[in-house]
């Protein structure tokens, strides 16, 4: 089951080795700040700001349309960022496999950082950038910041095998969990009667 | 023919109105509850953060100092060990000369295997203070764990609150605010 659905008949490591094995001074730099900015440790900053956005947006006009959409993503990446939050926590307990320094010799991988052994499946940081990208969606009505969110989320995704933590399926799995999570938590959070409707 | 103007307010005129007479809606207060406990989380986690780096770097120094502990004691033993052949070379030798100069030598390790010994009986209690300390610092780490938990359960409550405008799911954020914020107070008098 699990050389299918995670191994993928070899080809999940050998996408590592592949992401993993070229390496340049200025993207060791880039693939670090977006592993930083896609860290879950900075849930304060993004919502914080999103709450300062979502006050702004209210103060200049209240109960429009961006008004609403402000406080549906400000609900949805606060609530999605608990729920993920445990089911990541769970799921990396649950399944425990190993990270590449555990699998791979030292000189067959490059780890730019400490080395980590355990709780490779999902990765924390792919379900944290899905869903600070897959939360402000909606508010991002031009194609250039839609363009910007997904270059985000991609990238973060990316530099975790490129810095050596991740495989590729860890990422993956734990970018569409999260995915499915906004987007179920999305719908639920639009359907509840009473505030923040549309104006009549 | 007179003119009677009549004015037919907008849903934004109206929450515009609304907002004049009642001061900021619910979810400007909302907003502003979040972001006041975001700041709060952020230093919360700050810091957890720099709780386990303190007790990381004294963890650290307290096995540097074991090292070091443990490199006196080598010595210390190997001096041991010279004492006691030098004690046996000086029973097996019947040249009075000889007897002296291992006796003087005897003396001598005796000496330095003192202040060995003291020097590694300090380094120990210097490591064992620094593990003590260590564990001591990561006390206030699971306050500060729970105390971050409850900030974000109560972030969550409250944009919840701004989409339904039930109040008391906001005295729910409240508590779990309140709670965050007293875990937290409990963990810096730890």
């Amino acid at each position: 089951m699990k050389d299918w659905l995670y191994d993928w008949g070899g080809f999940n490591a050998a996408l590592f080795q592949a992401i993993n094995a070229h390496h340049a001074g200025w993207a060791d730099w880039l693939m670090r700040a977006l592993t930083w900015a896609g860290d879950h440790d900075r849930f304060e900053f993004y919502i914080g700001a999103l709450a300062l956005v979502t006050w702004w947006q209210w103060a200049r006009a209240p109960a429009s349309a961006s008004s609403r959409a402000c406080v549906l993503a400000l609900a949805c990446f606060s609530v999605g960022y608990v729920i993920d939050g445990f089911l990541v926590v769970g799921l990396k307990s649950l399944f425990d496999f190993p990270r590449p320094p555990a699998i791979f010799s030292a000189d067959a991988l490059v780890v730019v950082g400490t080395p980590e052994f355990h709780h490779s499946f999902p990765s924390g940081h792919a379900s944290f950038a899905t869903l600070v990208a897959a939360s402000l969606w909606p508010l991002a009505t031009r194609p250039a910041a839609r363009a910007a969110l997904a270059a985000f989320a991609f990238g973060v995704c990316v530099s975790r095998p490129y810095l050596g933590f991740h495989f590729p399926a860890d990422v993956l799995y734990g970018s569409l969990k999260t995915l499915l999570i906004v987007v179920a938590m999305r719908a639920a959070l639009e359907r509840i009667p009473g505030g923040a409707r549309k104006p009549g | 023919m007179s003119e009677h103007h009549m004015h037919v307010h907008g849903a934004h005129e109206h929450a515009v109105e609304h907002q004049a007479h009642h001061g900021p809606g619910l979810a400007q207060q909302v907003a502003i509850f979040t972001a006041i406990l975001s700041t709060i989380g952020a230093v919360v986690a700050y810091m957890g953060a720099a709780t386990q780096n303190e007790a990381m770097l004294l963890k650290n120094g307290a096995v540097l100092k074991k090292a070091e502990a443990s490199d006196q004691w080598s010595f210390y033993q190997s001096k041991s060990t010279k004492g006691h052949l030098a004690e046996l070379a000086s029973r097996l030798t019947k040249d009075p000369v000889q007897i002296e100069h291992y006796k003087k030598e005897i003396e001598r390790y005796d000496v330095e295997k003192k202040e060995i010994r003291g020097k590694a009986e300090e380094l120990d209690k210097e490591s064992q203070k620094m593990n003590s300390e260590s564990e001591r610092s990561l006390h206030p780490l699971h306050k500060l764990e729970q105390a971050l938990t409850l900030i974000q359960i109560a972030i969550a409550l409250g944009s919840i609150t701004a989409l339904t405008r039930k109040r008391w799911l906001f005295l729910a954020a409240l508590i779990a605010a309140a709670g965050g914020i007293s875990l937290f107070g409990f963990a810096l008098a730890l």
